[in-house]
């Protein structure tokens, strides 16, 4: 009996012996470990640059200090880090993506597109947005101060930029000035929105936009401040019922598109219905611009434990101060579980807007 | 603040702690990541960029760019002693620099090239200094049309990249200009010549490319034969070869000079820049000097030019960076980041109220530049002694560089593939006296040349060649066709005449095509043809704006090939009669066999990797090479291999982390 009882008491000790040990190690999940953080852009791009910036605030609150080792896995517009971490990442929870996600590659279904974005797991998201700008002359005899000057534009043809008939840069702008009826000339096949804006500031193109960081950091001192573009929009937030709402990111005299489109066509008008659906999934893809995600099948106390980190970095003074200094605006970010979910919502696209998107593409072919 | 106020209060900030610290620290990152091949400036400026959040501007400044100043400096090192382009911008120093390495006058093209990058840095960035001001309409007159005008005049001179036959010079710079299509056309949004593979859609990766073109056949070499670089013993060389390198600069100071600007030009054109600054300042320097002939096979002057002209290049590509936040490349779009950061404006206040800061970016300019040159020409001497060491013991070391070289730009397997591919194209090439150099510079060109054209169609149409630049382009251009005509007949009337070339003779120094080996050529001539014609037929299904570039490019290089095929025709019919001429040499049947052999343990290595992962692969090659190949002792093989494999991890799992191939089939090392 003694013996049993002996034995039993040393089971429960062992038990929570053991136990204790497990809470630490699942506290300390990380430890010793090392995280490879892909980033699905090349060294020195936007996506290097705050990804790095993000993971070095990040790893304060990342219990066991894991040590963090940024690779790039570059190629076709960051589907081929998206492919090579779907495919290949490790599940053991080391390895970690920081992207810009190839957002309309899933949503037009393109080929090289090999894994489904919406089953990562994601650990958070960054959102920002797009601000189009357009050249004080652009409508000759005409000085353009705002959105309303260019909207009683209906005979010449503004000149825009873009990078590609399949970018979502060239989709939004002719989708834009299409659903406001105004005439616009598109070229396309710019490498780069530096080269975009270089072309703005020789006057051979008029109008372009850029992300918030793009904006604050070249827009404004290139084309705004010098006098020769003013800001007229940007696209919004996609909100209930229809809607596409001010983003709180954005300054209150940049109105969303949907206050654009109402100033010209009426309170509560919308373009047909395709348009509007493209251009509410095409708004709604910047809400999550940035995302930190780990494999499909990756460990759940890695994922866990990296979400908690990502929560509490949301939070930190020292980090939102960065954000500003590289972005230039305040920080956007989803939770993991809010960009979970939120994903579902872009690319769950029904399939006749997936069509009209690859044709209106496909249209803009030279 | 007047504008002497501003020179001595910018000097005053890099001059003061901890600003001159962090200055030196730059410095020596990037003559690390210079001197490394596949590394860089830019992968430098990306890893150090967080560490400047919370430093002054002058301090981040002195920082960053006391790493970028350099890199083109020490990238001289591995171009030189190894015949592999450190980076982007030293490609064309191989040239001539490598075969001075093998006359035994290492010491001398490196003395050379830091004398010439540190005067160039220096005038580069003193340029920029005088031209802030004033430079603003000359950036805004170049537009896409003064771009494309520049690419053709770029591409002229391929004339003098061409070796013997104008034929396979003029073929070889087409095929660089079909590489330069492969990927994802953005404008007319079609996946080209891109073969389902993933990796090619962002283009051909221009690091395993080159490295495969330049370094593969080289080390081939180097294996098979087990010379060391250097063809002459280091007791038969002279002393001093640094001092003479910088005698060298000296007396040609006014070739430094002119490629010092023409390394400041195309620095502050956006869209130009680092890849094409060193071949277009060698191209000038082999079109416009006299007594030419050496240029390619160990010509100083072949070295002085491109150095001159990468390091000038900076200065000038700050320029817009700084006046007009418009990067001209990725090294300068992080720059544009970290002036974001230090809550600085790019524009009009940067030469007004921020003047200071801007001679801060001068200053230390200067200083880098000065620090790293006089830093390497300390160290020059010591570093040209690898060429005087047995081939075998340096091949393994090679390799390993060269291998990851190619992997750490975006660490995937169809990296290795290219470099193995172009590793073999590039052999076979060589062995086949057809000139490398116009598909690198075909390629690089071929990028600007054809989104040039696009977009000046888009905004200028027909009118694009009417632009008063574009006009003066278009007389240059034809001015230069001309003479590298005329030069050409006058040289082919010169090989005609009787030459002192002796067949077979492994260890002569020949300049690139300089020599014909119709039984290796033919079938690369026939290839060509064959791809020219897949090209054009495949870029049939196209629409008109992604078509119309590569089947203009396939339908003048098919023709270009015929041409290089009926000359080696012609060379293969006269070889067989014994009516050759005595630079038309036969192929060396033994040597052919055991390089590819050799060669076979190259693709070894990647099959291996399949297999069993990457880090062990590459350490069983040097195991393997060091026994079988070069026959040394266990203990030699053992030390070596700690030391390869200490290399490996400081540097590729410490400083510059990679992403090791791990085979899905085993559990993971590196974690």
């Amino acid at each position: 009996m003694n013996l049993l009882k002996h034995s039993a008491l040393g089971i429960m000790a062992a038990a929570v012996v053991v136990t204790g040990l497990s809470v630490t190690a699942d506290a300390q999940f990380f430890k010793g470990k090392r995280v490879n953080i892909i980033i699905n852009y090349g060294a020195g791009g936007n996506t290097d640059i705050q990804g790095r910036m993000v993971m070095r605030h990040m790893k304060k609150y990342i219990k066991g200090k894991p040590r963090l080792v940024f690779r790039h896995v570059s190629g076709a517009g960051g589907v081929v880090g998206a492919n090579f971490l779907g495919e290949a990442g490790k599940k053991n929870g080391t390895m970690m993506g920081v992207f810009t996600i190839p957002i309309m590659a899933q949503v037009m279904k393109t080929p090289e597109l090999r894994v489904d974005l919406s089953a990562f797991h994601y650990v958070g998201a960054i959102g920002q947005q797009t601000i189009g700008h357009i050249r004080k002359d652009a409508i000759p005899g005409k000085t353009i101060k705002n959105y309303k000057d260019l909207l009683a534009n209906e005979s010449h043809a503004i000149r825009t930029g873009g990078h590609g008939p399949t970018s979502s840069k060239d989709l939004r702008t002719r989708l834009l000035f299409q659903a406001l009826k105004i005439p616009l000339k598109h070229v396309t096949g710019y490498k780069s929105g530096g080269k975009i804006r270089a072309a703005i500031l020789k006057n051979e193109l008029d109008m372009t936009a850029d992300s918030l960081a793009g904006y604050y950091g070249r827009v404004v001192v290139q084309l705004i401040k010098p006098g020769i573009s003013v800001p007229i929009w940007h696209i919004g937030t996609p909100g209930p019922n229809n809607t596409i709402l001010h983003s709180p990111t954005v300054p209150k005299n940049i109105p969303s598109f949907q206050a654009v489109y109402e100033e010209k066509f009426g309170k509560g008008a919308r373009p047909d219905r395709m348009t509007w659906d493209a251009i509410r999934t095409i708004g709604a893809s910047r809400e999550m611009l940035r995302i930190l995600v780990f494999r499909k099948g990756t460990n759940p106390k890695a994922v866990a434990e990296m979400r908690a980190a990502w929560d509490k970095t949301m939070l930190d003074k020292a980090f939102l101060a960065d954000y500003r200094k590289v972005n230039g605006s305040d920080f956007d970010g989803k939770s993991g579980a809010d960009a979970q979910k939120y994903v579902k919502t872009i690319v769950d696209v029904p399939k006749d807007l997936e069509k009209f998107l690859l044709d209106y593409a496909n249209a803009a072919r030279g | 603040m007047t504008f002497m106020e501003a020179v001595l209060d910018g000097l005053r900030l890099v001059l003061v702690w901890p600003a001159p610290g962090y200055m030196l620290l730059g410095v020596a990152i990037g003559m690390f990541f210079g001197a490394v091949p596949g590394l860089g400036g830019l992968v430098g400026m990306a890893i150090i960029l967080p560490f400047t959040f919370g430093m002054e501007p002058n301090v981040a400044f002195a920082f960053i760019l006391g790493m970028y100043a350099v890199t083109t400096t020490a990238d001289t090192l591995s171009s030189v002693l190894l015949g592999i382009p450190g980076t982007a911008a030293s490609q064309a120093t191989i040239l001539d620099g490598y075969p001075m390495a093998q006359r035994g006058e290492a010491s001398r093209a490196l003395g050379a090239a830091y004398t010439v990058s540190m005067i160039g840095g220096v005038i580069g960035a003193v340029f920029l200094a005088i031209s802030i001001p004033v430079i603003r309409p000359v950036i805004l007159s170049f537009s896409e049309p003064e771009l494309f005008a520049l690419a053709v005049l770029g591409l002229t001179m391929v004339a003098s990249l061409s070796g013997k036959s104008i034929f396979k010079g003029t073929a070889a710079a087409c095929f660089g200009l079909m590489l330069a299509t492969i990927g994802f056309a953005e404008f007319g949004g079609v996946r080209r010549y891109w073969f389902d593979q993933n990796f090619l859609l962002e283009g051909l990766p221009i690091v395993p490319y080159v490295l495969g073109l330049f370094a593969i056949p080289e080390i081939l070499e180097l294996a098979v034969r087990n010379t060391s670089i250097s063809r002459v013993q280091r007791e038969e060389v002279a002393t001093g070869g640094i001092i003479n390198g910088m005698k060298d600069a000296a007396k040609h100071w006014w070739l430094g000079i002119r490629c010092t600007c023409i390394g400041v030009y195309v620095g502050m054109l956006p869209g130009l820049g680092g890849s094409i600054v060193d071949w277009v300042a060698y191209g000038h320097a082999a079109q416009s000097e006299k007594n030419n002939e050496n240029f390619g096979k160990g010509d100083v002057r072949g070295v002085i030019a491109p150095e001159a002209a990468n390091n000038a290049m900076k200065g000038g590509a700050l320029l817009p960076t700084i006046a007009f936040a418009i990067p001209g490349s990725a090294s300068m779009a992080i720059l544009l980041s970290a002036f974001f950061i230090q809550g600085l404006e790019p524009g009009p206040q940067m030469l007004t109220d921020k003047l200071n800061i801007t001679f801060t970016l001068v200053w230390t300019l200067v200083l880098a530049n000065v620090a790293g040159a006089v830093a390497l020409l300390l160290w020059g001497s010591q570093a040209s002694k690898i060429t005087y060491l047995q081939g075998h013991i340096i091949v393994p070391a090679i390799m390993l560089v060269v291998f990851m070289g190619a992997w750490v730009g975006n660490g995937t397997l169809g990296n290795w593939i290219v470099l193995l591919v172009f590793g073999v194209i590039g052999y076979f090439m060589k062995l086949g006296g057809w000139p490398r150099p116009p598909i690198v510079l075909g390629f690089v060109l071929g990028k600007i040349m054809e989104e040039a054209m696009n977009l000046s169609m888009q905004t200028h149409a027909w009118g694009s060649f009417t632009r008063p630049i574009v006009l003066v382009i278009i007389v240059l251009i034809i001015a230069t066709i001309i003479h590298a005509v005329m030069k050409q007949r006058k040289k082919q009337k010169e090989l005609a005449e009787p030459s002192e070339f002796k067949p077979g003779e492994g260890s002569m120094i020949v300049a690139e095509g300089g020599k014909d080996c119709p039984p290796a050529s033919w079938p690369i001539s026939a290839l060509l043809v064959m791809m020219f014609v897949y090209c054009f037929v495949e870029a049939m299904q196209w629409s008109f704006s992604p078509r119309v570039f590569p089947q203009t490019v396939s339908t003048i290089g098919c023709f270009l090939a015929l041409g290089a095929l009926i000359y080696d025709l012609k060379g293969r019919a006269a070889l067989k009669a014994g009516t050759a001429a005595a630079d038309v040499v036969g192929v060396d049947s033994a040597y052919v066999l055991k390089s590819l052999y050799y060669l076979s343990w190259l693709i070894g290595i990647f099959v291996l990797t399949l297999l069993i992962g990457q880090f062990p692969s590459l350490v069983l090659f040097v195991i393997l090479y060091l026994k079988f190949w070069g026959n040394f002792s266990w203990k030699v093989i053992a030390i070596y291999t700690v030391f390869a494999i200490t290399f490996l991890l400081i540097m590729f799992n410490e400083i510059v982390p990679v992403l090791w191939y791990e085979p899905p089939h085993l559990p993971s090392f590196f974690v």
